[in-house]
C-alpha cells in the first residue's frame, strides 16, 4: 500500500495505482480525455497534469504510478495554467460544431472548457482550422472527424477489448488522422461503444443523429432484453418514442459496453407493432375489443375440444418472466404440462432437465470468465450470441494467456481458438482424451477450465448423449472444475426468456411431446418452424410485433416490448434483474400478465393475483432466487455435483456425427424487434452482405415529432 | 573591465549550473595525441585492419574481463556525459541497468545505439560511423559488457545508407574474427550487434520512439516512468546511448578514466566532436576539448567567422533544438554543458550553426519552426496543435503580417507547450522561438511595424484590416482598433 | 386504507413474500388470512421480518389526491453517463414515478404530440442518502423498489502494462 498526500488530504493506495486513480479516491477530479478506466493507458491529451511536489515539470497523473510520500497538488496554479494550456490547444483546431454536433450536452470537451477555456479565442489564423475528411465505419458510427481530438481511445477499445484490429492513427504531426487507412467499415459488434468513449462528437450515432438534445430525454434504466446478457441499459426516450439507449455500469455483467442489436435495435420498437386485439376473419384480420377477443380465445379454447395436453403455450425469446409464470399456471390449471420454447426441439423436453438449476445456467459467472485457463467452446458462437460476454474472453486472452477450443461451426472470433470438430462424436473423442493438441494438452493440464455449452447442444438430436459426455468429464476432474471459487461448467443461453423458462418450469413434459395440440397460446413466440403448429389448431399469438407467429394467429392480442414493461428477466448466469417500463403501451396494447389473467377469469379458471407485486410473489414462491434482483447466488459445488450426477446418467455415449447447427444466422437479426428495424437491416447489408452503407443505406426513420413537426 | 563571471552575475540574479570558480586554466587546443577519434575524415582505412592499425580492439578482451562494475565505474570516473544532447551523466544512465536483482530477471537486455541523427546541424555521428566505425562496435561491446546487455542495436537513420553500409561492413568483419558474437574476443561474453534502419522520422531519435521503432510500431515516444531500463524494447531493460557516447567509451578505458576528466572544466569532462556550420571559413566536423570557447573554436579549427567575428550575428551552439544566442554572448561563452546553460542556451548536440549579418534570423527561426510542425509525431496536445500554430504564427512574423501583442502571444504558447509533451521535441519546438524574441525582438518588431506602415492594420491572425468587408462587424478581441504606428 | 398502504409497501426491499397463493401441489387453496399468513412466515424463521414501523403517512395532512398514494415509485442512484467523464449527477438518490398503466403517455391523434394524463410524470425527488428516500416514500404511501447502486470496482492501472515483455506470442498488438 502506497501512502500519499493529495491536495492536502492523506490518502492510502494499493501498490501500482496511477496517480489520478489515487486523486479521485482522496476526492479530486482530474479532468482528462484520453484516460478511461477499462482501456489501456496513453497518455496523450496531457489534460490529466498535476502538480507533483519536486518534480520540475507537471506530471501526468494518468501514466505515472503514485509514488509513497509524494504530495499532489491538483488545483494549484500550475496545474491549472497547464490545463488551460491544453484546453487552448485542443480548442485551436476544434470546428465551432456545437450547434450541429450530437454530443453537446453530454461532451466532455464543452464540460471541461467550460472550467479550463477562456471565453474567447486567440486563434484567428489566416491559415484556418485543421479539416480532416469524414470515415465511413458503417451504418451506425457517424464520424466527423474534424472534431478529432486525437485522444485514440476508439483505437485503444476496438484494438484491445472488440478484438478488432481495425482502427488506428496515421499521418504524423497535425495530419494525424484516426481511422481504417483501408476504407474499411468497423466489423464488430461491439462497434456502438466507441460512440460512448469519444469524448467529442467525431463519433456520434448514426441512426440517432440530429434527433435529440440530451436534456430533452428522460432516462429510464432497465435491462436489456435482446439476448441471454441482460445488460443493463438506460432507455433515453422523449415523449412517447424511445430515442436511443445507453448502457450502464455493472460490472458483474456487462461492465460498461453493449452490444450494437442491443444499442440501435430500438427504432424497431416503431414499426410492425401490435397495438390492437385482432380476430381473423377468413384470411384477414380485423381489429376488434378486448372483451371480444378475450372472449373469441375462450370460445375458441371450448370448440377445438382441446383438453389435458392438447393445449399448447410456446414461449418465444423476448417473453418476461412474470408472463411465463402466469402461463404456466392457467395451462397448469387447465390440466396442461405442455409448455414450450420456440426453439428447435423446443416441444420436447430439455436436454440438461430442469430439476438442477446449475445444468442451464452460466455457472462460472460473467466476471470469472475472464480468470479461466482454458476455455471450450461447445456448439455455440458466443461472439454472435453474448456479444459482451465474447468481451470478458478477451479480456482473459490478453491478460491472462487464456487459450480456446470451439467444438461446433467455426466462426470468427476476436482471439485465437483451435477449432477441435463440428459434430457431437467430437466431443466425446476430446474429454476423453482422443484428440492431441496443444490447446487439449493445455485442457487437460488447466487450474481453471471452463467448459461453454451452447443451445445449439440443447436443441442437438443427440443433445443428451453430450450433455451426459460433458458431466462424466466435469465429475471426473472436479478438483479441477468444482473447486470453492471456480466452477467450470457454464451453459450459455441465447434468448432473454430461455433461463426464467427453465426456471419457471416452462418444458413440456414427456408425454405432451407427442400430443398433437389443438389449441395453441403464443407468448411472443416467432422462431418456431412451422410445421410444429398442427393446421386445424386455434392459435392465439400474444406478442408486441407483427412477425413471423402473428401469421399463424386466429387471434392475436397485443403486449407489450422489453421497454414497456417493468419485469423480471433472468439473464443466463440465473441473475434476476428488474426492468422498467420506459414509455408507455402503444395503441391498446396491454401487459403481458394481464392479458393472461384476463383470459384466465373468463375460461373460469381465474389466477390468484391481482396485481405485479402478487405474480412475484408467486415468483418467490416457486424459487426465492426468482426475486432476489440483482444479487446471484453461486450454487454450491455439491449441488452442482448432484445436477451433474443426473445428466450424467441420462445419456449414452455420443455417437452421432451430426453437425452442430449455428443457430444464429446473423447477429443482428434475432428477434422481432431486430427484425422490424431499419437501422438493423442497414447493418445486415453493410456487414453481413459487404455493400457500402453510404450508397444504399436506408436513411434512419423519422421520428413521430418530425413527421408531424 | 569586468570579467566574465561578474558580468554574468550583473546579468541576471539566477543560480548557475555551472560549479567552479573562474577557471584557472585556458580550454581547447586538443592535442593530436590526445584524440579519441583518428579517422573522422574517412583519410585512412576504415576497415578492421585499419581500425586496429590506430589502437582500435587493442586488449579489448581484457576490458571485458575487467566485469560490469570496474566498468561502470570506469565510465563514472571519467565524467561523461551523454552527446546525445541531454547531457545527463553516462555512468549514472548505466548503472540503473545493473540494480540489486538484475540478474534474476529472466529477459535479455539490450543496449540500443542512437544513430538517429536527425538534430538539424548535426553530422558527428555519420562522421563516427564512415571513418572509425570499429570504435562503434568496440564501444557496443564495452559498454554492453557494462550493462550486462546479450545484444546491441545500433539504430541508424534511414537516409545513412553509405554509413550503414560501411558499419554493416565493419560489423561483419569483427563477427568474423570472432571480435564480437559467441565468444566475444575470446571473453567467453556472447554479444550480438545488430542494425536496424529507421524510415525519416526525426521523432524517432528521441529514445523511447526509438525503442518502439525497433519493436516495428509507430515511432511515437513513451512516457517515462516506465523508463527503458525497467520496460524498454520489447519489454526488456534497454539503455539507450548515442553514437559518440558509446563510441568513447574503449578509449575511456584502456587510456583511464583520469585522462579523460583532465579534459574539460569539473562536471563537464572529455572531449567533443563539434560539428559547425554556417557562414565559417571552414565548416567541418572537430573533435575539442570541452569548455574550449566558442570564439576560440570557430577562430581555430574553422578559418573564423566569414567576414571577421564582428560580422557574426547569432549562433546556435546545439543543433536547431536550443535557443539562438547574439554576438556578445557568443564572445564570452565556453563550450560545455553547463556555460551553455548559464546563457540560457544549451550544448545539445554540439552542432553549431553560425549566422552572420547576412542571415534574416526571423526567418531563419521560422525554417526551425517549420520543422518541428513537420515532426511532431502527433500524438500529445500540445505538440501537434502548438508546433502548427507557431509555425503558422512565425511564417506571418517573417514578412512581418503580425500585430505586436502577438510576439508576446507566440512566447505564452511557447511556454505552454515547454513542458506539457510526452518528450523533449515540444521543448525543443519551443525553445528557439524563446531565444529569437529573447534577443531579436527588435528585429521582429521592426518588421511589423514596417509592414503595417505599408499595409495598414493587421489583425490579430494575419488578416489585413484593408481586406475586410467593412460591413460585417469585428469583435473587439480582433486588434481590429490598434492604431497602426506613426509614420517613421 | 392506511394500514393497506402501509402492508403494500413492506414489499420493496428484497423478497418478503406476504401473500402465499395457490401452487401447483395443492388441489384447494388455502384460505387464510392476510395476517395470519404474515404471522405463519415470521414464526417460520425463514425470512428475517423488518421491524414494525409506524409510519403517519402524508396523505392525513397533504391533501393530497387519493390517485397519488397509489403510485409505484424506484428509487435509485443515477448511472453516470456514459458519453461522458463527469460524476457530478450520481452522487444523490433520486425518486421516480413508473408510469401510470393506460395513461402515460401516447401520441397524440390530431398533431402527434406526446399526451399523458399522468401528472407525475416528470417528477422526480432527490435525496443525499438511501434511507431519507426510503423514508419519504413510506409517508407518501408509495410502493418502492429500491434498485441496487453499481460502481465500477477498483482496479489498479499501469502505463507500463501496455510495454511488458511477452515471453510467448505477443497477444495484443499495441497501437498509439
Amino acid at each position: 500500500m502506497v501512502k500519499l498526500t493529495v491536495d492536502g488530504k492523506e490518502v492510502e493506495v494499493p501498490q501500482g495505482t496511477a496517480l489520478i486513480q489515487a486523486c479521485e479516491l482522496a476526492g479530486a477530479t482530474i479532468p482528462r480525455f484520453c484516460y478511461h478506466d477499462r482501456l489501456a493507458i496513453a497518455g496523450n491529451c496531457r489534460m490529466c497534469l498535476v502538480e507533483v511536489e519536486r518534480a520540475p515539470k507537471p506530471v501526468a497523473s494518468c501514466a505515472m504510478p503514485a509514488m509513497p510520500g509524494s504530495n499532489v497538488f491538483t488545483n494549484s496554479e500550475r496545474t491549472n495554467k497547464a490545463r488551460e494550456g491544453v484546453m487552448e490547444f485542443l480548442l485551436a483546431n476544434h470546428p465551432l460544431d456545437c450547434p450541429i454536433c450530437d454530443q453537446g450536452g453530454e461532451c466532455d470537451l464543452q464540460d471541461q472548457s467550460m472550467r479550463y477555456g477562456s471565453d474567447r479565442s486567440r486563434f484567428f489564423e489566416v491559415t484556418g482550422k485543421r479539416a480532416v475528411e469524414n470515415k465511413d465505419f458503417g451504418p451506425l458510427v457517424k464520424t466527423s472527424m474534424n472534431r478529432c481530438i486525437q485522444c485514440t481511445r476508439c483505437v485503444r477499445f476496438a484494438n484491445e477489448v472488440a478484438g478488432v484490429e481495425e482502427l488506428g492513427t496515421t499521418g504524423r504531426g497535425n495530419d494525424l488522422e484516426i481511422g481504417t487507412y483501408v476504407q474499411k467499415t468497423l466489423d464488430s459488434e461491439l462497434s456502438g461503444n466507441i460512440v460512448d468513449l469519444c469524448p467529442v462528437g467525431a463519433l456520434t450515432s448514426k441512426p440517432y443523429a440530429f434527433t435529440a438534445r440530451p436534456w430533452e430525454l428522460k432516462s429510464t434504466e432497465t435491462v436489456d432484453a435482446l439476448d441471454a446478457v441482460g445488460s443493463n441499459i438506460r432507455v433515453d426516450s422523449r415523449g412517447h418514442e424511445v430515442m436511443r439507449i445507453q448502457p450502464r455500469v455493472n460490472d458483474d455483467v456487462n461492465e460498461e459496453w453493449i452490444s450494437d442489436r442491443t444499442r440501435y435495435a430500438c427504432d424497431g420498437l416503431k414499426y410492425q407493432r401490435l397495438t390492437n386485439p385482432l380476430i381473423r376473419v377468413g384470411d384477414r384480420f380485423q381489429s376488434a375489443s378486448w372483451p371480444g377477443a378475450i372472449a373469441t380465445v375462450a370460445d375458441g379454447l371450448s370448440k377445438s375440444g382441446a383438453k389435458g395436453d392438447e393445449i399448447q403455450a410456446i414461449a418465444g425469446s423476448l417473453a418476461d418472466t412474470e408472463s411465463l409464470v402466469a402461463l404456466k399456471d392457467l395451462l397448469n390449471k387447465l390440466g396442461s404440462e405442455n409448455t414450450a420454447l420456440d426453439t428447435k426441439r423446443g416441444t420436447a423436453p430439455p436436454a440438461h432437465g430442469v430439476d438442477h438449476r446449475s445444468n442451464y445456467l452460466y455457472n462460472n459467472t460473467i466476471p470469472a470468465s475472464e480468470e479461466a485457463d482454458a476455455v471450450l467452446f461447445v456448439g455455440t458462437n458466443p461472439r454472435h450470441e453474448a456479444a459482451v460476454i465474447n468481451s470478458r474472453f478477451r479480456k482473459g486472452y490478453l491478460h491472462n494467456n487464456t487459450d480456446f477450443g470451439v467444438i461446433g461451426d467455426k466462426f470468427d472470433a476476436i482471439y485465437d481458438y483451435e477449432h477441435i470438430g463440428v459434430d457431437a462424436k467430437t466431443v466425446g473423442d476430446f474429454l476423453s482424451g482422443g484428440v492431441k493438441s496443444p490447446f487439449a494438452d493445455k485442457f487437460m493440464k488447466a487450474k481453471k477450465p471452463l467448459i461453454v455449452v451452447g443451445s445449439a447442444v440443447t436443441e442437438h438430436d443427440d443433445g443428451q448423449s453430450v450433455y451426459a459426455a460433458i458431466a462424466k468429464h466435469v465429475e471426473a476432474n472436479k478438483d479441477r472444475f468444482l473447486t470453492e471459487e471456480w466452477n467450470g461448467f457454464s451453459t450459455l443461453q441465447r434468448a432473454a426468456s430461455h433461463t426464467a423458462a427453465y426456471d419457471v418450469g416452462f418444458v413440456p413434459s414427456q408425454q405432451a411431446e407427442s400430443t398433437k395440440a389443438k389449441f395453441v397460446y403464443l407468448l411472443n413466440a416467432d422462431d418456431f418452424d412451422a410445421q410444429v403448429i398442427p393446421r386445424d389448431a386455434f392459435v392465439v399469438y400474444q406478442g408486441h410485433h407483427g412477425d413471423h407467429g402473428a401469421q399463424f394467429a386466429d387471434v392475436v392480442l397485443p403486449g407489450v416490448a422489453y421497454t414497456e414493461k417493468g419485469t423480471t428477466w433472468i439473464n443466463t448466469e440465473g441473475r434476476a434483474q428488474l426492468g422498467r417500463a420506459a414509455i408507455s403501451a402503444p395503441g391498446a396494447s396491454r401487459e403481458d400478465w394481464k392479458i393472461i389473467k384476463a383470459l384466465s377469469e373468463l375460461v373460469g379458471k381465474p389466477l390468484p393475483y391481482e396485481d405485479v407485486i402478487g405474480v412475484r410473489d408467486r415468483l418467490w414462491e416457486i424459487s426465492p432466487a426468482l426475486t432476489r434482483y440483482d444479487e446471484l447466488e453461486s450454487p454450491s459445488a455439491a449441488s452442482v455435483g448432484l445436477g451433474l450426477a443426473e445428466m450424467a446418467k441420462k445419456g449414452t455415449p455420443v455417437t452421432s456425427t451430426k453437425a452442430f447447427v449455428k443457430p444464429l444466422e446473423n447477429f443482428y437479426q434475432t428477434d422481432p424487434i431486430s427484425r422490424a428495424s431499419v437501422t438493423m437491416a442497414n447493418c445486415v447489408k453493410s456487414f453481413v452482405k459487404g455493400v457500402n452503407s453510404e450508397e444504399t443505406a436506408v436513411p434512419p426513420a423519422e421520428t413521430q415529432a418530425q413527421k408531424h413537426a | 573591465m569586468l570579467n566574465r563571471v561578474q558580468k554574468s552575475v550583473l546579468r541576471s540574479a539566477r543560480s548557475f549550473a555551472s560549479v567552479s570558480e573562474p577557471p584557472v586554466r585556458g580550454y581547447g587546443g586538443l592535442k593530436d595525441q590526445d584524440r579519441i577519434f583518428t579517422n573522422l575524415y574517412d583519410r585512412h582505412d576504415f576497415s578492421l585492419k585499419g581500425a586496429m592499425s590506430r589502437g582500435d580492439w587493442h586488449k579489448t578482451k581484457e576490458i571485458v574481463l575487467k566485469g560490469d562494475q570496474y566498468l561502470i565505474q570506469a565510465v563514472k570516473d571519467s565524467g561523461l556525459r551523454g552527446r546525445g544532447g541531454a547531457g545527463f551523466p553516462s555512468g549514472l544512465k548505466w548503472s540503473f541497468m545493473n540494480k540489486p536483482g538484475w540478474d534474476k530477471d529472466s529477459r535479455p537486455r539490450y543496449l540500443v545505439v542512437n544513430a538517429d541523427e536527425g538534430e538539424p546541424g548535426t553530422c558527428k555521428d555519420r562522421e563516427i560511423m564512415r571513418g572509425d566505425p570499429h570504435k562503434l562496435i568496440e564501444g557496443c561491446l564495452v559498454a554492453g559488457r557494462a550493462m550486462n546487455a546479450s545484444a546491441s542495436y545500433i539504430y541508424i537513420r534511414g537516409e545513412f545508407y553509405h554509413e550503414a553500409v560501411r558499419l554493416q561492413q565493419a560489423i561483419d568483419e569483427a563477427y568474423k574474427a570472432g571480435l564480437i558474437g559467441e565468444n566475444a574476443c575470446g571473453s567467453g561474453y556472447k554479444f550480438d550487434v545488430f542494425i536496424h534502419r529507421g524510415a525519416g522520422a526525426y521523432i524517432c531519435g528521441e529514445e523511447t520512439a526509438l525503442i518502439e521503432s525497433i519493436e516495428g510500431k509507430q515511432g511515437k515516444p513513451r512516457l517515462k516512468p516506465p523508463f527503458p531500463a525497467d520496460v524498454g524494447v520489447f519489454g526488456c531493460p534497454t539503455t539507450v546511448a548515442n553514437v559518440e557516447t558509446v563510441a568513447v567509451v574503449p578509449t575511456i578505458v584502456r587510456r583511464g578514466p583520469s585522462w579523460f576528466d583532465s579534459f574539460g572544466r569539473d562536471r563537464n569532462s572529455g572531449t567533443k566532436l563539434f560539428a559547425i556550420s554556417g557562414h565559417v571559413n571552414n565548416p567541418c566536423v572537430v573533435e575539442e576539448e570541452m569548455s574550449v570557447p566558442l570564439k576560440e573554436l570557430i577562430e581555430r579549427h574553422c578559418g573564423g567567422v566569414k567576414g571577421g567575428w564582428q560580422n557574426l550575428q547569432g549562433i546556435v551552439p546545439g543543433g536547431a533544438s536550443v535557443p539562438v544566442i547574439p554576438r556578445d554572448v557568443c564572445t564570452d561563452v565556453l563550450m560545455d554543458f553547463d556555460s551553455l546553460k548559464d546563457a540560457q542556451t544549451s550544448l545539445g548536440t554540439g552542432a553549431i550553426i553560425v549566422m552572420d549579418q547576412s542571415t534574416d534570423m526571423v526567418k531563419a527561426i521560422s525554417r526551425f519552426a517549420k520543422f518541428y510542425k513537420h515532426e511532431s509525431c502527433g500524438q500529445c496536445t500540445p505538440c501537434r496543435e502548438g508546433t502548427s500554430w507557431m509555425y503558422n504564427m512565425m511564417n506571418r512574423f517573417e514578412n512581418g503580417q503580425a500585430a505586436n501583442r502577438e510576439i508576446d502571444m507566440l512566447v505564452e504558447l511557447s511556454k505552454q507547450i515547454e513542458g506539457h509533451t510526452i518528450c523533449a521535441l515540444g521543448d525543443a519546438a519551443a525553445w528557439p522561438i524563446q531565444g529569437l524574441v529573447r534577443h531579436f525582438r527588435p528585429q521582429m518588431e521592426q518588421r511589423i511595424k514596417e509592414f503595417q506602415r505599408e499595409n495598414g492594420v493587421v489583425m490579430y491572425g494575419g488578416k489585413l484590416l484593408k481586406d475586410h468587408n467593412p460591413n460585417i462587424a469585428i469583435p473587439d478581441n480582433r486588434g481590429a482598433s490598434i492604431p497602426p504606428p506613426a509614420a517613421a | 386504507m392506511i394500514s393497506a398502504a402501509l402492508q403494500r409497501s413492506k414489499f420493496s426491499l428484497n423478497l418478503q413474500p406476504f401473500k402465499r397463493l395457490y401452487s401447483n401441489k395443492q388441489t384447494v387453496p388455502q384460505k387464510t388470512t392476510h395476517d395470519e399468513q404474515i404471522k405463519e412466515h415470521r414464526e417460520s424463521g425463514l425470512t428475517t421480518p423488518h421491524p414494525p414501523k409506524d409510519v403517519l403517512t402524508a396523505e392525513v395532512i397533504s391533501g393530497a389526491p387519493e390517485t397519488l398514494q397509489h403510485r409505484q415509485v424506484r428509487i435509485y442512484k443515477p448511472t453516470k453517463n456514459t458519453m461522458q467523464s463527469g460524476t457530478h449527477n450520481t452522487h444523490h438518490w433520486r425518486v421516480d414515478f413508473d408510469i401510470l398503466q393506460g395513461g402515460g403517455r401516447w401520441e397524440h391523434p390530431l398533431m402527434g404530440w406526446s399526451s399523458s394524463a399522468d401528472h407525475m410524470q416528470g417528477t422526480n425527488v432527490k435525496f443525499q442518502s438511501k434511507e431519507d428516500a426510503i423514508n419519504f416514500c413510506e409517508k407518501q404511501g408509495w410502493d418502492y423498489f429500491v434498485s441496487k447502486p453499481r460502481s465500477p470496482k477498483f482496479k489498479t492501472k499501469q502505463y507500463a502494462a501496455n510495454y511488458y515483455h511477452s515471453p510467448g506470442k505477443l497477444r495484443l498488438a499495441q497501437t498509439k
